[in-house]
């Protein structure tokens, strides 16, 4: 019975090492942070379904020339600070996206908190091939502060 | 065990439902007719809920009446190009059904703006270039507010309305509307669920064969 026990928290503890969500990196990260990381992912995903896929979709394929993509998007992927802005107060200028430009209005989703902003912000560069890690809550703090 | 019994009542459940689930051929060929009805005693005939007559402006400015889906079956839906919340899923899903049947000269699409004020002909070229979709086969129309409203709800029998509490300010339904080429409601299906899509493009097929076979007869 002892042992038993002592496999299945060996198992357990092994299960957080080798999560389904990590990638390169993530690697490095503690092993606290590991696993706030994995919270992050399950509930990004959860807010990216809620507030994010209507538009962006859920494979983050965006709409055609209406919608940009998440997926494997330069403009998203070259700032992260600048997708906790969008994500909180909104876009309503022209930008181009993987060479496309897109001018439809993002609304703001001012009610969002900054852990919800880091865990869907976490979920978005670690979906579809990203792999750009744990983005904590404090991260999100420090920089949505500099939002224009 | 456990497991054997397991399989062996969800094998008899999926059964059962198959049996009452699958329609017979008879009625596979022929899809239901929506709406009131009544006898009409000149015509010694039974007159169905019918599509209203119109007239809006599409994304090129041609004006689009009844007469322009003559002889067509058609998907009629209600957005607004503006919208936060359910537009861009109906639009993808709507897209799936364009692809499929774009070559086919008997289907068409008619998509609504219920916020004409915004949603000018410019605009809506714009958004139907960008969606990458050709005006012979999908019409984007604007026109009267309270026309286009009137439409929604007496005609194709959804909801869509101002409200200011929703965001964007406008409400309606995700449903898709197909009509046949007498004008009359075949189905609704919720434009945001890929499934309910998918019996749609099925439905459409089956009232093209059906068409057919009226025509050779």
């Amino acid at each position: 019975m002892k042992l038993c026990v002592l496999v299945s928290i060996c198992c357990f503890l092994s299960g957080c090492d080798g999560g389904k969500f990590q990638n390169s990196a993530t690697q490095n990260l503690s092993r606290a942070d590991k696993l706030h990381y994995e919270q992050y992912m399950i509930q990004g995903q959860q807010l990216y379904a809620t507030h994010c896929s209507n538009c962006h979709q859920p494979d983050g394929t965006g709409l055609g020339q209406l919608i940009p993509p998440l997926f494997q998007s330069d403009y998203m992927l070259s700032d992260q600070s600048r997708t906790f802005c969008v994500i909180k107060y909104g876009l309503n200028q022209e930008i181009v996206v993987n060479g496309e430009v897109y001018n439809q209005p993002m609304p703001a989703n001012e009610q969002l908190t900054n852990i919800e902003i880091a865990q869907i912000a976490t979920y978005i560069y670690n979906s579809w091939g990203h792999e750009q890690g744990y983005i904590p809550v404090k991260k999100v703090a420090e920089e949505i502060n500099k939002c224009q | 065990m456990k497991r054997v019994i397991k399989i062996i009542i969800n094998s008899l459940f999926v059964g059962g439902f198959y049996s009452c689930g699958a329609p017979s051929s008879q009625e596979a060929a022929t899809l239901p007719i929506y709406g009131e009805r009544h006898y009409d005693v000149q015509l010694q005939d039974t007159v169905y809920h019918q599509i209203a007559d119109f007239s809006f402006v599409n994304q090129d400015s041609s004006v689009v009446t009844p007469a322009t889906f003559e002889d067509k079956i058609y998907v009629a839906d209600f957005f607004f190009t503006s919208c936060p919340t359910i537009c861009p899923v109906m639009k993808k899903e709507m897209l799936r059904v364009y692809e499929e049947f774009k070559d086919n000269e008997q289907v068409a699409i008619l998509s609504h703006t219920i916020d004409p004020e915004y949603d000018t002909v410019g605009l809506l070229h714009d958004y139907a270039q960008r969606l990458g979709v050709d005006s012979d086969t999908w019409h984007f129309v604007t026109g009267d507010k309270d026309k286009i409203f009137d439409i929604g709800l007496k005609s194709y029998m959804v909801t869509a309305m101002e409200d200011e509490e929703a965001p964007g300010g406008l409400i309606h339904s995700g449903a898709f509307i197909l009509v046949d080429k007498q004008r009359r409601i075949r189905g609704t299906y919720d434009g945001t669920v890929a499934e309910q899509v998918d019996v749609l493009i099925n439905d459409i097929r089956r009232l093209l064969q059906k068409e057919e076979r009226m025509a050779s007869s």
